[in-house]
């Protein structure tokens, strides 16, 4: 991946055309990176990724058939070496530190993709790890917290779908009564007042995802 | 999202309960008053019971000492022409007399009871005082009057004794069941008394609780509502305004870095990103106009839709100058009102789609209420989409159609693309009927549970473009 000789190959990963035409754009007017392939979700990524071996990718995390977490695990279990740049709209510990975990060596709020991201690009490329200051404050605000199981997250995010108790312990094939402690949990975990306020949270950290 | 009229269906366990509960209180409540004026009116028909078989024996006892009393004038007088001739009307009154008092007896309220004295005393007059009369009418016509009057002495007075023994015994029984039926009918009254009251506070209590759980209830299916509104909205926001600020961000730092070296290329930068602004905000507005604009204002799905349609057609994302047509098929029927919001919303995209992209002459969106399914078909003649692109896996400038597949299958329907480059397109979205439709049977089945949620059914008013 040493291409000290060409300019840095570049992928870009975003279901939205025009945040990729934008990364486009602006990747053309520097002559050290050049963008040699797009896709628009995770199963896309792969194969651009298998096809092009890009030095740097850029990847959203939400998008339809396959997330940016999943296309990095992938990718990274294919390719160890590969170096990814999370895109995102939203700051959120939970989201920061799942990108992390899945190999991200860069995480970058998509607000200031103008002004970070050529820099980020190029101080991944020579093996750096680069945080948003966003991100950084983010992931220290709560590095003390307790972190919701998986089994919580769930239900969170079925609170978020605005189902009663009832329903998500139907659709979990669980007690009401655990459905119920799991909520009580979930609500001091996270500090909030009630459902709604959790599910608010949830979102915000990047615990669930719109 | 859950707009399905399911989630209205299911009123909760609570509620349930509750209703069963208050209705049980009520009838039981009313039951048990019922049962005690029952009881009172038992009492009441053992009372006149009592009274008549007094009667009865009195009549009884009277007769048999008229009878007595006869017989021994007639002894007395030692006429045996008139003792002759008075024995056989004297023999038939007694006989009456027994079966009067039998029928009557037959004819007292079951719940009576009989003094158990009283059929050996009939029996006795019956069998015993015709044989006597003979006996008594052979001694007057031997002349032997003392044997005669000493017989009726003998005879007739242990059947007087036994007759006033059986008056006192029915007197006495009489009396007993008169208190013990004042006794009675005042409990009753007691209990009535407590019941009524009781029932009703129990009932009232628990109405208030059952108020209180439809209340509570509203106001669950309400904040349900609310927070998947704001995660529809913040999802809207997310997939386009904000999308297309992040690209006009990179725009205008290309541009800016054009500028000083390139200037040309930065206007173009610019201009394309110009482009891309308003495009952005036509976008916003379709989003605002989706939260503002909605069946629930007009409460009439093809008049929301013609309005929609007529706005597009005359609106500035309509290039070719698209012809706008509505059609109506079969009876309008009633559909849950948040079900029509969402059929709406699902049109107003196939509609945009189509004005925006599809380069047509003519765009047609055809409703059709069939008995078994409701049906929303939205066609143009423009240059239709790749096959490709409308296989399962997405491509970049979709046009929507995933979500509006997904929105369709949470509705319980199904949404179906045909597409042929050059001849049109085709978007169709149906909906059972079982799960669109307010039907009467399902209005029927689900009267209760609208009423708790507090949805009524509006009517669509029927309405033909």
């Amino acid at each position: 991946m040493s291409a000290e000789a060409g300019p840095i190959r570049i992928l870009a990963v975003d279901d939205h055309p025009v945040v990729r035409q934008g990364i486009a754009g602006l990747v053309a007017v520097h002559s050290d990176m050049s963008l040699v392939a797009e896709a628009s979700n995770g199963r896309e990524a792969i194969q651009q990724f298998r096809a092009h071996h890009p030095d740097v990718t850029l990847m959203d995390l939400q998008m339809p058939e396959m997330g940016g977490v999943d296309a990095m695990i992938a990718i990274r279990g294919e390719f160890p070496e590969a170096r990814i740049i999370v895109l995102t709209t939203y700051t959120g510990d939970a989201q920061v530190l799942r990108a992390l975990k899945a190999g991200a060596q860069a995480y970058l709020l998509k607000n200031s993709l103008h002004r970070e991201m050529l820099e980020t690009i190029r101080a991944v490329h020579s093996g750096k790890k680069a945080l948003s200051a966003e991100a950084s404050y983010q992931l220290a605000e709560h590095a003390t917290d307790d972190a919701l199981t998986p089994a919580e997250v769930r239900v969170l995010r079925l609170i978020a779908e605005g189902n009663a108790n009832k329903e998500i312990a139907a659709q979990l094939s669980i007690s009401e009564e655990t459905v119920k402690g799991q909520v009580r949990n979930i609500l001091s975990k996270l500090g909030a007042n009630d459902r709604t306020h959790a599910a608010m949270i949830g979102l915000k950290r990047g615990i669930i995802e719109f | 999202m859950k707009p399905s009229g399911a989630d209205y269906l299911n009123v909760g366990t609570r509620l349930t309960v509750t209703f069963v509960l208050l209705m049980t209180l009520i009838l039981g409540g009313n039951g048990l008053v019922i049962w005690q004026f029952n009881l009172a009116r038992t009492q009441t028909d053992r009372l006149a019971g009592a009274n008549q078989q007094m009667i009865v024996v009195l009549q009884l006892q009277v007769n048999l000492l008229a009878f007595h009393q006869r017989l021994d004038d007639l002894a007395r007088s030692r006429d045996f022409q008139r003792l002759v001739g008075e024995v056989k009307p004297l023999r038939r009154a007694l006989h009456e007399q027994t079966q009067r008092t039998r029928s009557a007896l037959a004819s007292l309220p079951p719940e009576t009871a009989v003094d158990p004295a009283f059929w050996p005393t009939l029996e006795a007059i019956e069998i015993m005082l015709p044989s006597q009369l003979d006996a008594i009418a052979e001694l007057a016509r031997a002349g032997d009057w003392a044997a005669a009057q000493l017989r009726l002495g003998n005879q007739l007075k242990p059947v007087e004794t036994q007759t006033a023994i059986l008056v006192d015994s029915v007197d006495r029984q009489a009396s007993r069941d008169l208190t013990q039926a004042a006794e009675q009918t005042r409990s009753v009254q007691r209990r009535i008394l407590i019941l009524v009251p009781a029932t009703a506070i129990c009932s009232f209590l628990i109405a208030a609780f059952f108020g209180w759980s439809i209340a509570r209830r509203i106001w669950e299916l309400r904040l349900d509502e609310r927070v998947t509104e704001r995660m529809r909205i913040a999802r809207d926001l997310h997939d386009t305004l904000l999308q297309s600020f992040h690209g006009l961000l990179l725009r205008f730092q290309t541009a800016s870095e054009l500028f000083p070296t390139r200037p040309a290329e930065a206007k173009q930068t610019l201009d394309s990103a110009i482009e891309q602004a308003a495009q952005a905000i036509t976008e916003g507005r379709d989003a605002v106009q989706g939260l503002r604009s909605s069946t629930v204002v007009t409460n009439d799905l093809a008049l929301a839709i013609n309005t929609l349609g007529e706005e597009l057609a005359g609106g500035e994302t309509n290039p070719n100058a698209a012809e706008f047509h509505l059609g109506v098929e079969g009876t309008p029927r009633d559909l849950h009102p948040i079900l029509r919001d969402e059929i709406y919303r699902i049109a107003g995209e196939a509609m945009r789609n189509a004005f925006r992209h599809a380069q047509a002459q003519r765009i047609e969106v055809e409703i059709r209420y069939d008995e078994r399914q409701f049906r929303l078909r939205v066609r143009d003649d423009g240059k239709g989409i790749d096959a490709k692109l409308l296989n399962e896996d997405e491509p970049p400038g979709h046009y929507g159609l995933r979500g509006m597949r997904e929105r369709a299958k949470l509705l319980g329907g199904k949404l179906t693309v045909w597409s042929e480059v050059e001849t049109g397109t085709e978007v169709e979205l149906s909906i059972p009927a079982a799960k669109g439709y307010a039907t009467a049977d399902g209005r029927r089945r689900s009267w209760l549970a609208e009423r708790f949620a507090g949805k009524f059914v509006e009517k669509d008013t029927e309405r033909k473009s």
